[in-house]
């Protein structure tokens, strides 16, 4: 219930921070605020799809691990995702 | 001026004094004949062995501008304090190696030109590396501990019995070769009075590299455990070249300060021991630089 009652921000900040832990909540603040042009916390599901194509060049940059990149954008791809088409959870790093 | 030009300066000046104290100061006579060699001879292999040298100096400071630079991009942060002692801690440990080295070149130049100033010489050379190795420890260790204290991380029961076991071992070691030294070499390696060898030297060193190995297993520790799967790769880096820094540098430390122990190897050996040394010195540097820059890039993308 905490979870859904979550901002779109904190869901993808808590997400983040599974991959770049101290640094996420920063992160995902200068990728709003520098390419969505908004405040972190105004983020909405709409903003999530653009969002998450900046944040697949960022990561790309930071490391060469593939996979890594591919299952932290799979599981911010399913905050858009309706309950219903999100049974595949296959857990996260930690 | 920005800070890494900064240090690349202080660095070329460092540089360029040592170059010039090695190839302008008269060799000393009795160390001529205890290698066999002669003064022109004995200028062209202190340039050849300046050269690398030099390198590793590069590779310190290269590494821990990469930090610094790091370290004030989130010097606003609740890590900021805690990686601002850090990169001093690095800093001063980068700066130990030329200034140790140009000041022994400087006073070991007086001492020949005035023989009554060589135990002053050889004492002034003891506290200058001395305090060099307690601030960047002490610093270090700073740095560390605020960093387990974040992350609300504790060192394990066995960890710290490993470490006080390594401790013990490099301690008493070290106290029976400076005493043994002190006994058995006339005149005394540190031309003072025991007591004050023991409570300005050997006490305040057994300090310093206590702290050094606490401060090595706290960010291996903190590497380990903090949260981010790429965040702990690149933290791993840094950590890992930080171990790798502060256990050459003890080693190093070791070496130098109960250098008369070696005498028994030849010239070449002992040049090998301490490069090789210096080496895993320049490597845990890059381990740093590559770590920091991956941090770096998290703060800036």
């Amino acid at each position: 219930m905490a979870a859904m009652r979550a901002s779109v921000y904190e869901r993808v900040v808590r997400i983040t921070h599974i991959y770049l832990g101290p640094a996420a909540d920063r992160f995902i603040d200068r990728q709003v605020e520098n390419h969505l042009g908004k405040m972190p916390k105004a983020l909405t599901l709409a903003d999530l799809s653009q969002l998450i194509d900046w944040i697949r060049v960022a990561v790309s940059l930071m490391t060469d691990d593939a996979e890594i990149v591919d299952e932290y954008i799979e599981q911010l791809e399913r905050l858009s995702r309706p309950p219903s088409q999100d049974r595949q959870h296959n857990g996260t790093r930690s | 001026m920005k800070q890494a030009p900064k240090t690349y300066v202080l660095f070329a000046l460092l540089t360029v004094a040592y170059l010039v104290l090695q190839l302008t100061v008269t060799p000393d006579a009795a160390r001529l004949r205890a290698y066999h060699i002669t003064a022109p001879a004995y200028h062209i292999l202190v340039f050849s062995l300046s050269i690398p040298y030099v390198l590793i100096w590069f590779a310190a400071f290269y590494g821990y501008a990469k930090f610094q630079g790091f370290s004030q991009l989130v010097s606003r942060t609740s890590e900021g304090k805690a990686h601002r002692s850090l990169a001093i801690g690095l800093r001063w440990l980068a700066w130990s190696l030329p200034i140790a080295a140009i000041v022994s070149a400087v006073l070991n130049a007086i001492a020949r030109q005035a023989t009554g100033f060589t135990s002053a010489a050889l004492i002034i050379e003891h506290y200058v590396t001395l305090t060099l190795s307690l601030l960047a420890f002490s610093y270090l260790s700073v740095g560390t501990n605020q960093l387990m204290r974040l992350s609300r991380a504790r060192i394990s029961i066995g960890g710290m019995r490993a470490l006080v076991g390594i401790f013990t071992i490099i301690g008493v070691a070290y106290c029976y070769i400076t005493l043994h030294n002190i006994y058995t070499l006339h005149p005394s390696p540190f031309r003072m009075p025991l007591w004050l060898v023991l409570f300005t030297i050997i006490i305040p060193y057994l300090y310093a590299w206590f702290m050094g190995l606490m401060a090595a297993y706290e960010i291996f520790s903190y590497s380990k455990k903090t949260k981010g799967v790429i965040y702990r790769r690149a933290l791993l880096l840094l950590g890992s070249g930080i171990v790798l820094i502060i256990a050459t540098s003890i080693a190093l430390q070791y070496l130098t300060s109960d250098i008369s122990q070696l005498s028994g190897l030849t010239l070449s050996y002992l040049v090998f021991i301490i490069y090789l040394l210096l080496a895993v010195y320049a490597a845990g540097y890059l381990l740093i630089a590559a770590g920091s820059q991956r941090l770096k890039r998290m703060e800036e993308v």
